[in-house]
């Protein structure tokens, strides 16, 4: 093969490596992005059921109730509430009045399945998608 | 007096490091050797006081001086003394100090061995003074407070941990150590040659130390953070997987730079690349704007001034790359058969996966910043797309090792091969019969595994001590996608919820609670229930931190090298019952077994060249 003809091969090839990369990551983005929303926005937005999403906001006090291997609470932006269930085992720093995180699937507009709940690494920590919606609705307030 | 230190120290680092980068380009374009014997000095002299710099710091921690804002912020008396000494790099402050000391050290070694590179050594310190004088306006861990209070809000409990105390000194080592491929790269891109040996010795170095800083902190997420998990995919993760994917490719393409002297310009774009991922890690973790167990809570505007000396640093670097670029065109073609056309097809293997993750990982961080909507990228995306692009790259690394330079020999190479060959077929008909694997991707994986586990073990059976370090580092490679195929495949779990002198069954092993106890650690509370097993005993924790009133689970793990039991003590649920986890974990500690013998391999291959510098 010529010097010219191996070269433009070679591109050609990487171009193709690089074309699989791309068609791979555009075929995995359309089924893994995963939404996060606030008990507000779930309740103006039609979720459907079948996304996996997550939810966030604040754990209402007063109710945690643990039933055996499951837990419900309650995820409130102070202006809606969402009820959540969850088999497993809670993050230690897992506390009513505290920031979560949940990742699951919308049962219905009222009730959500979580399938993890994500940790925080520090008491005062507020995960920067729950602190940014609360800020967005003006009903930040400083932790003590 | 000691913040005084401590920020006098930093004013002589940016000093003697202007020094250096002023003598070391003077010397370098006049050609003056007492120039150039200046430069080095400077070079060591910015060490002794960046060391200087560090070691007030960690006195400071050590004996709890809360004059200083950092330590007050980060320590507490009552903690143990490894956890203080180690808080001082568990911040930002501190730790980007720590960067700067590793920036310096290199620096420092840079000006010994045959001949120095006067350009390199300037470009070093370019980057000492940028980043010392960040440090000190941004980030000052010697910021005194004027009343020093009594004690101090201690360190943050996941981070009071052995392995956690290491991972940020390998994990620098890595990152910072590309610096000196970096400047190795500007020096070689100035003078229109590359020392491709002298890089290559760094880039093993800099690439072994970021692989074992990854394993202690894979490693510490698996037993610290109670899930059992060994990677997340987390955008911190992330950040360090990308540098070391650039990396890979570079310790690849770098070697044909040496044996050949093609593909140099693609070496140096590598070079330049990793250092800029490296950079781009460091931005991402102290930005704040990533959600992460792990991330360091920032405020925006640090992360902006990184992400802006990012960029000046990887445009000149570039823009400089592409002026002088027609020095490096090649002038033979690459023989693609060859194994160096397979280093080539490794590269763009690696890159691939590299865009992949780059893509995951940033694409958030992108569509948050434009259209304010918040998304997360998880583990199924990167399945889905780093994982396919792996699969030949391992099946096809062998090949590599067995053809030779410039051409190949098909029968050769088919035939050296065929034993290995044959025994992974014979392994996969064998697990596939006595154990009926569940997902098809995992028993493949299982044999890729054995793939290069044999070829490795064939190699070196057949060459003894030549390129050991290549052996070693591909047979780790295997050991890892064994381990990671093990625990898929095989992994088993049961919960229950337990009161004294009750059982729980897994694999055919029970484990009884003998008894739960509470009582006092140094700096906090603890809940420990002890586990019988055969003649073990598994004791996982429970513990409330002081002052910060944190809970923290402390899992136990039995394990014999091959297989983990691992324990989480849960909740407690009333009524002398609490919750347990029990996790049944074959082959997850070949996991980090395997990314040791990586770096070890990287390490041997580095100490069998460095007689040639």
């Amino acid at each position: 093969m010529k010097p010219k003809h191996k070269r433009l091969a070679g591109l050609g090839f990487a171009g193709l490596c690089l074309g699989g990369a791309a068609f791979l990551i555009l075929n995995a983005f359309n089924d893994n992005l995963v939404f996060f929303f606030t008990p507000s926005d779930v309740k103006l937005k039609g979720i459907t059921p079948a996304q996996r999403i997550r939810i966030g906001g604040l754990v209402a006090a007063g109710t945690v109730t643990h039933k055996g291997d499951q837990v419900t609470f309650q995820v409130t932006d102070q202006a809606h509430t969402l009820h959540v269930n969850y088999q497993g085992m809670l993050p230690d720093l897992f506390r009513e009045g505290q920031g979560v995180v949940a990742e699951g699937y919308l049962v219905n507009s009222q009730q959500f399945e979580a399938k993890t709940v994500l940790a925080k690494h520090d008491e005062t920590y507020m995960p920067p998608e729950v602190e940014k919606a609360l800020k967005e609705k003006g009903l930040w307030r400083h932790a003590e | 007096m000691l913040s005084e230190l401590g920020t006098l120290c930093l004013a002589m680092v940016v000093g003697f490091s202007c020094a250096q980068w002023i003598s070391a380009f003077w010397g370098e374009v006049t050609v003056k050797p007492r120039l150039q014997a200046l430069a080095a000095n400077c070079a060591r002299m910015q060490f002794v006081f960046t060391t200087g710099a560090f070691a007030t710091l960690i006195t400071a921690y050590g004996l709890s001086d809360f004059s200083l804002l950092n330590v007050y912020m980060n320590s507490h008396t009552q903690m143990p003394l490894l956890y203080k000494l180690a808080g001082a790099w568990g911040n930002h402050e501190g730790s980007l100090l720590l960067w700067v000391w590793v920036l310096s050290f290199v620096a420092a070694l840079m000006t010994y061995g045959k001949s120095v590179d006067g350009y390199a050594l300037g470009v070093q310190g370019i980057l000492i003074t940028i980043f010392t004088i960040f440090l000190w306006a941004s980030s000052n861990p010697f910021v005194a407070i004027p009343l020093p209070p009594l004690e101090g809000q201690s360190l943050n409990p996941l981070l009071q941990d052995r392995g956690l105390a290491i991972h940020p000194p390998f994990l620098y080592g890595g990152y910072v150590g590309y610096s000196a491929v970096f400047s190795l790269a500007i020096a070689a891109i100035l003078r229109g040659k590359i020392d491709a040996s002298l890089m290559r010795l760094w880039s093993l170095l800099a690439w072994s130390s970021l692989t074992l800083g990854i394993a202690l902190g894979s490693w510490w997420a698996y037993y610290e953070l109670g899930w059992g998990g060994y990677w997340f995919w987390d955008p911190v993760e992330n950040a360090s997987l990308m540098p070391w994917l650039c990396g890979a490719a570079l310790i690849h393409v770098i070697r044909v730079v040496e044996v050949k002297g093609q593909l140099k310009l693609w070496a140096l774009t590598l070079a330049l690349l990793t250092f800029a991922f490296s950079l781009l890690g460091t931005f991402l973790v102290r930005s704040g704007l990533i959600s992460s167990v792990h991330a360091f809570a920032n405020d925006p505007e640090r992360g902006l001034i990184i992400l802006s000396i990012l960029t000046v640093i990887i445009s000149i670097s570039f823009v400089l790359l592409s002026l002088r670029a027609y020095r490096f065109a090649g002038q033979l073609p690459l023989e693609y058969r060859s194994r160096e056309g397979l280093m080539m097809l490794n590269s763009l293997l690696l890159i691939s996966g590299l865009v992949t993750v780059t893509w995951g990982t940033l694409y958030p961080l992108i569509l948050e910043g434009l259209t304010g909507t918040t998304v997360s990228v998880g583990a199924p995306y990167f399945n889905q797309t780093f994982v396919p692009l792996m699969l030949p790259l391992l099946i096809l690394a062998p090949l590599g090792v067995e053809l030779a330079w410039s051409g190949w020999n098909v029968r050769e190479c088919a035939r050296r091969l065929a034993p290995s060959l044959t025994i992974t077929c014979g392994f996969m008909v064998l697990v596939l019969y006595l154990s009926h694997p569940s997902s098809f991707l995992m028993w493949g994986g299982l044999g890729l595994g054995a793939w290069l586990v044999a070829t490795s073990l064939h190699y070196i059976w057949r060459h003894r001590t030549s390129n050991m370090g290549m052996s070693v580092a591909h047979m780790g490679v295997g050991i890892f996608v064994l381990g990671i195929a093990g625990v898929s495949l095989w992994g088993d779990e049961v919960s229950g919820t337990l009161k004294r002198g009750d059982n729980l069954t897994l694999q055919g092993q029970t484990y009884h609670l003998r008894d739960v106890v509470q009582g006092d650690g140094p700096n906090y509370r603890y809940e420990r229930a002890f586990l019988e097993v055969g003649g073990e005993t598994l004791t996982p924790e429970k513990r409330l931190y002081l002052p910060q009133e944190t809970l923290l689970s402390e899992t136990a793990i039995a394990t014999n090298g091959i297989i983990n039991v691992y324990a989480i003590l849960g909740a407690y649920q009333g009524d002398e019952r609490w919750a347990f986890k029990l996790l049944y974990h074959p082959l997850v500690p070949w996991i980090w077994w395997g990314w040791a013998l990586m770096s070890l391999g990287a390490v041997i291959s580095l100490w069998k060249n460095r007689r040639r510098q």
